[in-house]
Order: C-alpha cells, then structure tokens, then sequence
C-alpha cells in the first residue's frame, strides 16, 4: 500500500513560524484597512494579498519608543531604592517575607516581584500582621534563621505586635521591616517614632535615613537578631527611600557572624568540677538546643556524667527516647540549668546546688516581665550561651572523670535508664484510659499518629502543654524539628501561624507537620489557613477541639470554690459552644481539605490516615477532633 | 448509712484527712479497689447526675467519661458514696481539687454524680488489646 509523507490538511506549524504569519497578516489587515478608508468604498474584488511588508513609518512605530514626555520621564524610575533592598536582603538570605500589603511599602514589594523575580525573598500572602509574624517565629525554628515580615505602617506594627512579643519572649531571630508613608494616603498609618510602640520587645530598631544607610542598617539588625540571645528587630523603611532613584551604585556591606558569648575557662572548670564530684547531679534544659548540635552536645555531656537530663518543653533540648530522659531518681545534689525557662527552674531545693548558664541577663526589657527573675536563683550563675559553652564544658568533664568516678557513673546511669523505662512505660499504659471514649481523648490522638508518621521525615510544630504531653511522652523525638515548643509569651493565636511557618521551612526538606491545635488558639487568626492553600504548605492541623478556653475554665471553677460561691457557672464566658464552631467548613472556605467533627473514636485512624495522605501528596489539611478537655 | 451519718462523717473528715489523702494514693496507684456502695447510701438518679457532673464542670479535670484529664480516674469510683461526699466537702488540697459546699452542692447532688460515675462503662480497653499502643509498647525496652 502506498503512502504519502503528506498530510492533506496539515494544521500544524511551528511556534516561530505561526508568530512570524500572525504578525505580518496583522500588518497586512492594518494596510488593508488603511487603504479600504482612503478608498471610501469596499474593493470590487474582496482577494486578501498574500503578504504585505510593514512600511519603514510602522516599523519604527513598533520598534522604537516614542520620547518620554517630560511628566512621564519624571514619573518613571527606572532603578529605585526598593531594587537595592531587595539585593540587601538576597544577600542577608532571606527566603520568605510574609506580609499583608499596604501602602506604606508598595515599593518594596514592586521590588520584591519584580526586580527580585518573586524569589529570595518570595513575597507571602498574608490576611493578617500577627500572622505574618507566627509564620517567621515558627520557620526560624525549624530553620535557624530569620524569615523576614513586612508590616504597614502604625497599623501593621500593632497588628503584628502580639506575635513579635511571643517571638522575644521565645528568644527567636524574626527580622521585621515596617513601611513608613509620611506622604501616604491615611495620616493615621505613620508616627514619629515607628519602632516605639514595640520597642520594649524587640531587640534593636533602626530607621535609615538614606538608602546607603538603609544597607548598614539592615546587616547590622540581622547580626543582632541572630547572635543570642536571638530575638526580633525592626527596621522601618521610609517610602521616600524605597522610591527615588538609586544614586551611584551602592554594595551590600559585608555580612560578619560573631562567636557566641561562651563561659569562661574559670567558670567552665568550675562547673565540670562540681558535676564530676556530685553524686547525684541533674540537667535541666529550657532553650538550651537551637540547632540538632545543640541536642548532641547536652546528649553527650549527659552521657559522660550518666546524668538526666529534664528536656522541659520549650525545644527539643534531648531525645524523648533516651535512657536519660527525665527526671531521674532521687533528689539531685548538683543541678546544671541551661537556658532555663523564665525562672532558671527550681533553684536547689534542700541541698541542691545550682548552676546556671544563661543569656537570659542580656536580653533586659525596660517594661516588661518577659523573663521573669531572669536566669533565677544560682550558686554559680554563668552569663553565657549554653550551647557555645557545652564543648568546653564537655571537654573539661572529659578531663577529670577518673576510672573510678566513671564506674560510679555508670551504676548510677542503669538506675535512671531502668526509671525512665519504668516511666515510658507507665505512660503508654495510661494512654488506653478513655480510649473508646467519645469526646475522643488526646493520647488517642497521638497514638494514632504515631503509625502513620514514624517512617516519614516528620516534624511536630505545635505546644504541648495543652494536650496532656502525649506526642513527647508517646513518639520518639530525637532530631531538632520534631518538636519546637511553645508560644514564648503564652500569647494565644500562635500555634496556627507558627506551623504554617515551620511547615514552610519543613517543605523543601520534603519534611511533613503536624499541628495538634487548640480551637481557642485556631480562632485568633485562621485566616492563615488561607495561605497555607494558597502557597500549597503541606501542613496537617488537628483541632484539639474542646470547645471552651479550657484553662480558663478550669481557673475559674478554681477561683469559685475559693469564694465558696458554687462552681457551676465555672463555664461562663469559657467556653466556645451554643453555635458549636465547624472548623472543617471553616476550612473548606479557605479552600482547605478537610474533616469532622470526629466524635466517634472509630472514625479517627481513617481520618488522620486521608490527611497525612493529604500533606505527603504537598497539600495542607484540617482534621476537627472533638476532644476531651485534657 | 443516713444523711446525718454522712453529715457527721463529713465533719469527721478533718480528723480523717490522712486516712483520706492514703485513700487517694490508693485509690491513683489503683492498688485498692473497695465496695463501692453501702447499704444506706443515697440513691441517686443517673440521668440528674449526667447533668450535675457537666453542671459542675467535673468533666474539666476528669474527662467526660471520668477517665482521663489531669485529675484521678474516676471511672469506676473506688470510694464508697460517704467517703466520695466527704472528700468532695474537704479534699486534702483544695488547690488541685476544689472544695464542693453544701450551700452549693447537696449530699444529694453528689450522690446523683456518684451514681453516675458508677453506671459509666468502661473505654478503656488493655494497652495490649489495642494495637497502635501494643506496638509502642514493643519500642520500649524493658
């Protein structure tokens, strides 16, 4: 049978090739019409010229630009101060800057667009400032580094300003900048002094004065931020700078990372003299690890002196699973606080003595509590970064450990392996009280989640505190992201955004988080919900949904038996019911999967089975849990 | 046992407070399981007690089923009705558990709670028996 190589109705044509006829068949109509109106009549015979070449005045009218009228030459800035921002900031590697946009900043943000091409950093669509914030306290966590938030004027600072208290309070780097609009459209949107309304709560607050300074300004709040104790800063950029034109050709200052503060050789032999000597001593860490060589090194001086190690909960300071993991037995003689929490812990109760190392005393607020008593009370307090101190300390502890002192060691490590797997057990036993139960209970939760995560790179960025504990006293947490704390401030609305931020930071690890969220927490601000769909953040919120503030009510019945005055209106003004609040549809209007309210148990593993699911395939979704109350 | 019986115990219960605070290391450790209904107890009403038991928001500390939360299990009750009215008037530590009055809460009231608490079945199943539990029983080491 014979063929042809031809196709009789060939439609297919080159892209070149189509643009190429497009474009002349285009200038032939525009010729046609050109010289249908001169004629004043429709031609006789209606046949299209097969091709008619531009004339030289078109050409030029295509290819060249007309001269800029003088408004519009002084309207048009072709290389503005936002640019070099912009290269400022890829410099500082800066990934995301999350953000609500407003007047105040629209020129950086053109730049950010299009001059920076929408990548380092990418703009994030925000539907709040507090938001915005959580999102950068919750990336810096997983990621160790500052992701930047872009705030409006007055109103964006104050939006933001609960967020950027927790941040400080958590001692985490977010690095802020606020748009300035002295000439914007809201008089009301700008202030004198910008930075004054959260100055007491960031660590340094700058407002350049020029785009030269702008730079200096920006490396040396980045340099702040991140040397410890790391915490928020602010640098409020004047629209005026972001706008006019570039004048010469300014560079990035050079970025220097100083050491961090450590202990002193005195101080550090010292301490490694009183931990080797004690009989029974005991580790505490609050924001000892900020990094996964943080939890090495306090695994490794723990293992030396065969000591516990309280891991707290403000970070993963030591993995859950450890044979040193808790609180060990006995009253300890010596205890070694690092980076306590708030109130350095409790300072040698009986015959304790107490060694602290902290930076807790270099980050004073004028106005308020943010670290209680500081470091607390000490025998030996050290003003210092635990974790830069740990290896000198580890290497002292090495050097006077005698065989005999290391045998004792070791008698005294079997006793507090075999306690805290005594404990271990003990909690997953407890974990089966209320199984069946409906509302479902919070060890159920996590224990359901367990099987589904275990063999995944996962990480777990909500608190702890108000779901009994249970993913730490069920799941094996051993690296730096599978659990990252709290608030930092115990200011409510930060779970939600927070793990929006870690998962950011966790998604191109290929990493998935999971949020156990409270439905009081969740209610602050879910419209971050929406960008999680939006930016497509594989995150997986289960709401812990108790329907009340269940703390409060719990201080409430407290307060009311004290006054002897009934404790049966104790849920008064507590509790979030009579509407019930459907977080699933809340959700779905977000454009979010989602399901629930679970209330039957039996319907939970298949749940969390869909949603893990879900974010494995890089989407995020919510799971409404109707949940006991602890 | 009569009301006033109980009333008395109730008064009793200041001079019984070590016997009580014993009673609730027991009854936590579990070590201790007693009758749990005398003779001349109260009798309650289940469904009145459903309700004081939300009422009084027992449910914060204990669960809704009695079984979980910070407070102790109370699912099944291991006090008898008089000891559970008498610790509920004077619990060794008021701060943890809060006191309930007679001018709030009636033996009566409590009795209804009580029955309640004992007509609640079991969700708690054997850690062994429930297979996510069973296997991080398996990660632990003895």
């Amino acid at each position: 049978m014979k063929t042809s190589s031809k196709k009789p109705h060939d439609t297919s044509v080159d892209r070149r090739g189509f643009l190429k006829g497009a474009a002349l068949g285009a200038a032939g109509g525009a010729a046609l019409l050109a010289d249908k109106a001169a004629a004043g009549a429709e031609p006789a015979t209606p046949a299209l010229p097969a091709a008619v070449p531009p004339t030289p005045a078109q050409l030029a009218a295509e290819t060249q630009a007309l001269p800029r009228t003088r408004a519009v030459e002084a309207y048009i800035v072709e290389h503005p101060g936002s640019d070099y921002m912009v290269d400022v900031l890829r410099a500082l590697d800066i990934e995301y800057c999350a953000s609500n946009c407003g007047s105040s900043f629209e020129g950086l943000q053109e730049s950010i667009v299009n001059h920076g091409d929408n990548r380092m950093p990418e703009f994030l669509t925000c539907l709040h400032e507090e938001s915005s914030v959580a999102m950068a306290h919750g990336y810096a966590k997983i990621e160790g580094k500052p992701m930047m938030a872009l705030l409006h004027g007055t109103i964006g600072i104050q939006h933001a300003s609960m967020a950027i208290y927790n941040a400080y309070c958590d001692r985490v780097p977010v690095y802020l900048i606020a748009g300035l609009d002295h000439e914007g459209p809201v008089a009301a949107h700008n202030a004198t002094d910008m930075a004054a309304m959260v100055r007491d709560f960031v660590k340094w607050d700058h407002q350049p004065r020029s785009l030269d300074e702008f730079g200096r300004s920006a490396v040396r709040a980045y340099t702040i931020a991140t040397t410890p104790p790391m915490a928020p800063v602010l640098v409020v950029v004047d629209a005026h700078i972001q706008k006019a034109a570039v004048e010469g050709n300014p560079t990035v200052p050079p970025i220097s990372k100083p050491q961090f503060p450590s202990a002193d050789l005195g101080s550090v032999k010292e301490m490694a003299r009183l931990l080797v000597n004690a009989d029974n001593p005991g580790i505490r860490a609050g924001r000892a690890a900020r990094t996964q060589d943080g939890i090495d090194l306090v695994v490794e001086l723990a293992e030396l002196l065969q000591a516990p190690v309280d891991g707290g909960s403000a970070r993963l300071n030591f993995p859950s699973r450890h044979p040193l993991a808790g609180t060990g037995t006995g009253q300890p003689d010596v205890i070694l606080n690092l980076e306590p929490v708030s109130r350095g812990g409790p300072a040698g109760a009986g015959t304790s003595r107490t060694i602290t190392i902290s930076t807790a005393e270099f980050l004073i607020s004028s106005n308020f509590n943010v670290n209680g008593d500081g470091a607390g009370r000490a025998d030996l307090l050290i003003a210092a970064d635990a974790q830069a101190t740990l290896p000198a300390l580890i290497e002292e502890v090495k050097r006077l450990i005698t065989d005999d002192r290391k045998r004792r060691f070791e008698e005294r490590g079997a006793r507090i392996a075999a306690a805290h797997s005594e404990r271990r057990r003990q909690d997953i036993m407890n974990a089966r009280y209320g199984w069946d139960a409906s509302p479902v209970s919070l060890a159920r939760i996590a224990a359901e989640l367990w099987p589904l995560i275990k063999d995944e790179d996962w990480s777990f960025s909500s608190p702890q505190g108000f779901i009994g504990g249970w993913p730490g006293r069920l799941w094996d947490m051993k690296k730096s992201y599978h659990a990252i704390g709290a608030q930092g401030g115990g200011g409510m609305g930060y779970s939600l955004p927070a793990s929006v931020g870690a998962a950011l930071a966790n998604k191109k690890h290929g990493r998935i988080t999971i949020n156990i969220n409270g439905d009081g927490d969740l209610n602050y601000a879910p419209g971050v919900l929406w960008t999680a769909v939006h930016h497509q953040i594989p995150l997986l919120t289960l709401v812990h949904n108790n329907r009340a503030y269940h703390q409060e009510l719990m201080y409430l019945q407290q307060q009311s038996a004290a006054r002897n005055r009934g404790v049966d209106r104790a849920a008064i003004g507590t509790t979030i019911t009579d509407p019930n609040i459907d977080y699933a549809q809340m959700a779905r209007a977000y454009g979010m999967y989602a399901e629930g309210p679970i209330e039957n148990p039996s319907d939970l593993g298949p749940a969390l089975r869909r949603g893990v699911e879900r974010i494995k395939a890089g989407e995020p979704a919510l799971i409404d849990v109707v949940t006991q109350p602890r | 046992m009569t009301r006033a019986i109980a009333r008395r115990c109730s008064r009793m219960s200041l001079y019984l407070a070590p016997l009580v605070t014993l009673s609730v290391i027991l009854h936590v450790a579990g070590a201790r399981a007693e009758s749990v209904q005398d003779s001349g107890a109260l009798r309650g009403d289940v469904e009145n007690g459903k309700a004081l038991f939300k009422d009084y928001t027992c449910y914060g500390c204990h669960g809704y089923t009695g079984e979980t939360g910070r407070g102790p299990r109370l699912n099944p009750p291991r006090l008898n009705q008089d000891r559970f009215i008498a610790y509920l008037r004077n619990p060794p530590n008021p701060r943890q558990m809060p006191p309930y009055q007679q001018s709030d809460v009636s033996d009566q009231k409590l009795a209804d709670i009580y029955t309640f608490l004992q007509s609640l079945p079991s969700g708690s199943p054997e850690a062994e028996s429930i297979p996510v539990l069973s296997e991080i029983l398996r990660e632990t080491p003895r």
